[in-house]
């Protein structure tokens, strides 16, 4: 602390005196170090450091030179989806954007695609889409995109049928999934899941693969950042082997076709 | 010298006294049921008037503008007329002052509790108010200049700066932020949009803090602490210094409520500088505060009035420090939209405006009355259980902070989210939020115990009279007169005194609003970007209403684990028809803005059901239930100037759209009642939920239009 002289100065406010003290030098230095910390942190953030779009774009791995220069569109990060005319230089910034070929980049989109989204891609691309379903899966995604291994309708899937695959299959049912389609599987906001009707599909691949992707556009959220494949893979056995053929307390309407697999 | 004699009015001091009292517990009150209602939604009673998201901002506003605002007042018409030696300037207008400042607090609690809110946080009242407001607060400044004028002391006491300095600013950050164009009496849009309404706000919000809760409070302290004291002032030259240094600065730092958000780096950057450079300023006052108490420590412990100051100046350095930390965006990234925040407003608030106030009403009870304290005992209680109350209140909102935030980032080692359903974040929370209770639960006690003998004191005495004094009148300057220091010439000066002030104040707020309205690149336009659709505007309206934005933000921040949850990161551009904005300051639920996309979009039979009892969907959920929404009609009879409104605002809404709007508005409502009929839900397109669908589902479209559809 600063030498305090304590010499009063002459005067007086309603009897309050004040003291004629120098400022504490800790207090001084401290303001210095404050406003050189200031002037060094405007070129440090703003010219050699990372501002907030590319320091998201290196946290997720789609970083690169001058990433924050990009337009609204190309810092979306969502694939292709089918939508947007494609041109020769809108492939060329995806493919720089994404850092992988655009081939590759639309079977991720596949993977990723609700069943309406799938039908038009797989209009656009049908070459793509074939090496897509004959297993020519994408490469896993740069870094921290990839999310859970993504099961696409094919081959046979087996109900497991043990009790401690069940019991955690009835859990996430439980506490996730009878929201929108009830405990007992009756169907309110999503459709019934005891009848053995199926608007996409009553095969294990075909159930797994819609809990996966979702149908966002009724409301069924894509879960496949929520759950595990090993978590999706119970809660669909425990459809089948538990769910359909009860008798749930009302059951909606059947929707969709009849499954005899 | 010939004296003069005059008489100083005590009865003003009085009348602020009891409101600032009476106030102060209401204040407590509604927070502490507020607090109730985390833990516990049985405490939002099923009644729209009393959920949390209109209690909230009755909360905010009791604390900050009826108790402060009367607790300022009443120290200021006490250390004013002493501190100039004159008697208030008019006694009719420091009773206009007295009736209209607690005539509008009235109307707020009125008003806030029935949906009728701007949206903007601290400024939530509606036009007709703001209008009261400004002009109440006028005839405080002009009974304040007219007292300074004609005063009998020829200079300014640092105390009579931080008044001037409060009343200039808070005129400037109340009026700028308040243009609104009125649709109704109790309704009406910001002028500003999106980011812009954004920066203008926490503008406001940010010096509403520093002009209304600091400024007036260190102008207090520097009458009420050397004086309960009887200590010498530390340093006149700290005084000077750390005032102008304070209030040139502090007007700067407003973004850094926007760290991490869509408002531009530039801007982000000024808000994190400036916040760091007022950690000095602000311990300036701290310092001059504590190191006044050298060779009074002894009394420190028995005297209570001192303890409540000397803990106040310490929570007031404590949240100075703590302020510029939280404005480092690697600390921001962590407690912004989480309940450290809370704690850390109220670390100011239970602490140094309240700890403060309760030191001046225990000093000034006496000397109202002409009689001693009731009882020091109970003062001293009151401080222990005021001061534990704080602790017991912002440990465990500390933990509760940090511990969110760090649960909201969680990945498994296969790069998913551990608690992908936000509630299991919240429900962790729930022991805390009954810690916190408590603790306010031990404030509120020690405040009714304070008003007890505050009571006993008032009847025991006899009021003062006004108080007769004498003084020399004021002797004109001479040019050449000696002054100990440079700063004495401007002290003598109070117009360009205030000049001066309003100069300092002014330019942060120029430099940062000039580029941020004219320069186009800083918010980059979304051609998919489309205004709302009449039903999607009224839906907003009942969102607005109801407060929602008091729980849920619409402000996805750029960091992995926020777009794993919410989807892509919030871009500017998707802002620009928000009048107002509603990026909301804290996630006691889960951000909203992309609700009507992508995974997170729900069928409107969803939010139909979620409305009447969100357990229903979620299970364990804190929200309050809203089953009027499901009951009330809508009349819609503001739609066509709502329409014309927004379109003077900028909104494209083509001309003549007004005629056009409600059958708009009808055949939308039609689709969400015929969606939900196919789910076995029967209702009404005027019904109140219908609107409020139709909104959550258009959030987030701005950018992915086709799921929209």
């Amino acid at each position: 602390m600063g030498k305090a002289s304590n010499k009063l100065i002459e005067h007086d406010f309603d009897g309050i005196q004040e003291y004629d003290n120098d400022l504490p030098g800790w207090w001084k230095a401290l303001f210095l170090i404050t406003v050189i910390f200031s002037i060094i942190y405007v070129p440090y953030y703003h010219l050699a450091g990372d501002l907030q779009e590319d320091e998201y774009a290196k946290e997720t791995g789609t970083y690169e030179e001058h990433s924050s220069e990009r337009s609204a569109f190309t810092s979306y990060s969502s694939p292709y989806s089918g939508e947007v005319e494609l041109t020769p230089a809108l492939i060329d910034e995806l493919e720089q954007v994404l850092d992988a070929p655009f081939d590759e980049q639309l079977m991720r989109s596949m993977s990723k695609a609700d069943a309406d989204q799938l039908e038009k891609l797989k209009a656009a691309f049908p070459d793509v889409y074939e090496a897509y379903a004959s297993g020519g899966a994408p490469e896993p995604a740069p870094a921290a995109t990839e999310t859970a291994a993504e099961d696409a309708p094919a081959e046979d899937v087996e109900v497991l049928t043990d009790a401690a695959s069940l019991a955690a299959g009835k859990k996430i049912w439980d506490t996730q999934c009878f929201t929108c389609h009830l405990n007992d599987g009756g169907g309110s906001i999503g459709p019934n899941m005891t009848d053995n009707y199926w608007i996409h599909g009553g095969d294990m691949a075909s159930i797994i693969h819609i809990i996966n992707v979702g149908v966002p556009a009724k409301g069924m959220i894509p879960w496949s950042t929520t759950l595990t494949a090993e978590e999706i893979h119970q809660v669909a056995s425990y459809i089948q082997a538990e769910l359909v053929g009860s008798t749930p307390a009302v059951a909606k309407d059947p929707q969709g076709e009849l499954y005899d697999g | 010298m010939e004296m003069e004699k005059f008489q100083y009015d005590n009865k003003i001091v009085r009348m602020f006294f009891w409101a600032t009292v009476v106030w102060g517990v209401t204040a407590f009150l509604v927070g502490l049921t507020i607090a109730l209602q985390l833990p516990a939604p049985v405490f939002n009673f099923g009644t729209s008037w009393l959920t949390f998201g209109r209690l909230r901002p009755l909360h905010t506003n009791a604390a900050i503008f009826a108790f402060v605002g009367n607790g300022i007042f009443m120290g200021y018409y006490y250390s004013a007329q002493r501190l100039l030696k004159a008697r208030n300037f008019s006694d009719t207008l420091s009773k206009i002052h007295f009736w209209g400042w607690n005539a509008i607090i009235v109307s707020a609690a009125l008003t806030l509790p029935a949906g009728i809110t701007t949206a903007k946080e601290y400024a939530e009242l509606e036009w007709p108010i703001d209008i009261a407001i400004a002009l109440v607060w006028v005839v405080w400044g002009v009974n304040m200049m007219g007292t300074i004028l004609k005063r009998r002391e020829k200079h300014l006491y640092v105390a009579i700066w931080f008044y001037i300095a409060t009343f200039v600013t808070v005129a400037m950050l109340h009026i700028v932020n308040s243009f609104e164009v009125p649709v109704s009496f109790w309704k009406s849009y910001s002028l500003y949009a999106g980011v812009q309404d954004a920066l203008v706000q926490w503008w406001y919000g940010h010096n509403a803090v520093a002009f209304f809760l600091t400024t007036p409070y260190l102008g207090l302290m520097y009458y009420y602490l050397p004086k309960a004291a009887q200590r010498p002032v530390y340093s006149y030259r700290l005084s000077v210094i750390h005032f102008w240094s304070l209030i040139f600065l502090y007007i700067w730092a407003g973004p850094h409520h926007l760290l991490y958000s869509s408002t531009p780096d530039w801007a982000q950057t000024l808000g994190t500088v400036f916040s760091i450079m007022l950690i000095a300023p602000s311990w300036g006052g701290m310092l001059n505060g504590l190191l006044t108490l050298r060779g009074a420590w002894d009394r420190v412990r028995q005297d209570p009035i001192l303890k409540f100051m000397v803990v106040a100046v310490s929570a007031y350095g404590m949240s100075t420090f703590e302020g510029p930390m939280m404005s480092l965006k690697n600390y921001n990234a962590i407690t912004h939209f989480t309940d450290y925040t809370i704690a850390h407003v109220h670390v100011g608030a239970l602490g140094w405006n309240g700890l403060l106030t309760f030191g001046m009403l225990y000093w000034l009870a006496p000397r109202l009355w002409n009689t001693k304290l009731y009882s020091v005992k109970l003062a001293n209680i009151h401080f222990w259980l005021a001061t534990l109350g704080i602790i017991f209140y912002v440990i465990p909102m500390y933990w509760t902070g940090i511990t969110q935030a760090l649960l909201w980032k969680q990945f498994t080692p296969e790069g998913m989210l551990v608690y992908p359903n936000f509630l299991e974040t919240v429900l962790q929370l729930v022991p805390m939020y009954w810690t916190r209770a408590f603790g306010g639960t031990l404030y509120l006690t020690g405040a009714l115990i304070m008003v007890y003998n505050l009571i006993k004191t008032a009847k025991a005495g006899e009021p003062t009279p006004d108080e007769e004094v004498e003084a020399a009148p004021l002797q004109p300057s001479t040019p050449d007169e000696k002054e100990d220091h440079k700063h004495r010439w401007l002290e003598k000066r109070p117009v360009l005194f205030l000049a001066a002030t309003l100069l300092a104040v002014a330019i942060g707020g120029i430099a940062e609003f000039v580029p941020m309205f004219v320069v186009k690149s800083n918010i980059a336009t979304i051609s998919t970007v489309t205004p709302y659709s009449p039903l999607e505007l009224e839906g907003r309206d009942i969102y607005i209403k109801e407060g929602c934005f008091n729980c849920h933000s619409q402000m996805i921040r750029p960091f992995r684990s926020e777009t794993e949850r919410y989807g892509e990161y919030s871009k500017a551009g998707e802002y620009v028809y928000d009048h107002p904005f509603l990026w909301g300051s804290k996630r006691t639920g889960p951000d909203l803005h992309r609700e009507g996309v992508g995974k997170l979009r729900k069928p409107d039979a969803w939010h139909y059901n979620h409305m009447e009892n969100p357990r229903s969907m979620s299970p364990g959920s804190i929200m309050p239930v809203y089953p009027w929404l499901l009951e009330n009609t809508n009349d819609y009879k503001h739609l066509e100037k709502k329409i014309s409104v927004m379109r003077t605002l900028g909104v494209p809404y083509p001309e003549g759209y007004e005629a056009q709007a409600l059958d708009d508005l009808k055949q939308q409502a039609d689709e969400i009642v015929q969606n939900l009929k196919a789910s076995g839900i029967n209702t009404s397109w005027d019904k109140e939920i219908v609107a409020l669908i139709a909104y959550l589902q258009k959030l987030g479209t701005g950018l992915d239009p086709k799921q929209g559809d």
